[in-house]
């Protein structure tokens, strides 16, 4: 039985597997798998803006009433930072093509504090409906509203965006994660797949969000 | 934000591992600086109501109401596609990556448009509108512990 090997300190370490003819292929592989993932994140959200469509498309006064309830300034707010973070991820993929070591790492800092901000944000906003009794199904307990139904928007407003922030918190401990690989310097212009791939889920995540934004607090 | 201070194109890397497109960092200042512009576009427009703005097309009997929520849309779908094409790249990926990405929208808008077949037009085919229809139904439930017999 071999011992612990020793890691090198520094440095990219990854390997082409040997099916594949070339790092080329491997890298595309790679990709291909990451589309067809976010394929099923589309979809997966999909059935959650479906509901959304339906309940506006029955209930549309009482999606006005509920929703003049949540600060369009805190969710505009939240927009600017995924933008923002969006651009400083996108950024790092360009340094990590650049084997620009050094602002590879700091981009992604900068996109790890961003989503930080975005969940900072979202928690104020949470503990302020939860002090207002405005949550979903029984557990609503506002009242003064003109629609029986007001429950409903709640409940959509907290699934949409809980499971959005459950993607971010995921988002967040990769980027967590390549900032570890990207201080040994595993990354740079031969090798730099997994900051591409969770690159595209980051900008997945800022895409739902863009939807999110005026579906919920601009109506 | 600084980027670094080369300045590449669209020009490609070459090297010893194919040509990956190496991404413009002005095409990606463009997307960031556009992407906020239409946020603060679409936070301003959803504060007009259209609407009040019926009285000037009274003749014509037209609801400027939806154009509120078309706009919103199309303002998200605008930015989406700046997010797709410049910073997840598809401007400059393969043809089969964007057909898979695209094709999951094409699937959710069929996955809509059915479902809305239904729930928007619930009670217009029947006069019991919002009823659950009573019907007798052919099977004989059977008592507890028997084993079904078929013909």
């Amino acid at each position: 039985m071999s011992t612990t090997s020793t890691r090198p300190g520094k440095g990219i370490i990854h390997q082409t597997a040997h099916h594949f003819p070339s790092a080329d292929a491997q890298f595309d592989a790679a990709k291909l798998g990451m589309w067809i993932f976010l394929v099923t994140e589309v979809l997966f959200f999909g059935g959650l803006f479906c509901a959304y469509v339906i309940y506006r498309a029955w209930f549309p006064d009482m999606y006005a009433e509920v929703a003049a309830h949540l600060d369009w300034r805190l969710g505009a707010l939240n927009t600017l930072v995924l933008i923002t973070s969006s651009y400083t991820m996108v950024s790092a993929v360009r340094n990590a093509q650049l084997s620009d070591h050094k602002w590879l790492w700091r981009n992604l800092a900068l996109t790890l504090i961003l989503a930080g901000v975005f969940l900072v944000v979202k928690y104020f906003e949470y503990s302020s409906k939860v002090h207002h009794g405005l949550l979903p199904g029984e557990f609503f307990t506002a009242e003064g509203f003109q629609h029986n139904t007001a429950h409903i928007f709640i409940g959509l407003y907290f699934m949409m965006t809980g499971l959005h922030g459950i993607h971010v918190l995921i988002g967040m401990f990769l980027i967590g994660w390549l900032i570890i690989q990207a201080r040994k310097q595993r990354f740079g212009a031969e090798y730099y797949t997994p900051v591409e791939t969770v690159g595209l889920y980051w900008h997945l995540v800022d895409m739902i969000w863009i939807f999110l934004f005026p579906l919920l607090y601009l109506i | 934000m600084k980027v670094t201070k080369t300045a590449i194109g669209d020009t490609h890397q070459h090297g010893g591992h194919g040509t990956h497109h190496v991404l413009s960092s002005q095409s990606l200042i463009f997307t960031f600086g556009a992407l906020l512009l239409l946020t603060a576009f679409t936070v301003w427009t959803a504060r007009i109501d259209f609407a009040e703005f019926n009285h000037y097309f009274l003749p014509l009997q037209v609801d400027l109401g939806p154009i509120n929520i078309i706009l919103a849309m199309a303002i998200a779908s605008v930015k989406t596609v700046l997010v797709g094409a410049f910073f997840m790249g598809l401007r400059h990926e393969k043809p089969f990556f964007v057909l898979t990405f695209i094709s999951s929208f094409v699937f959710l808008g069929i996955f809509m448009l059915y479902t809305l077949s239904d729930t928007l037009y619930r009670g217009s085919l029947d006069a019991r509108e919002g009823e659950r229809l009573e019907f007798e139904s052919p099977v004989k439930v059977a008592p507890e512990g028997t084993t079904p017999t078929a013909h």
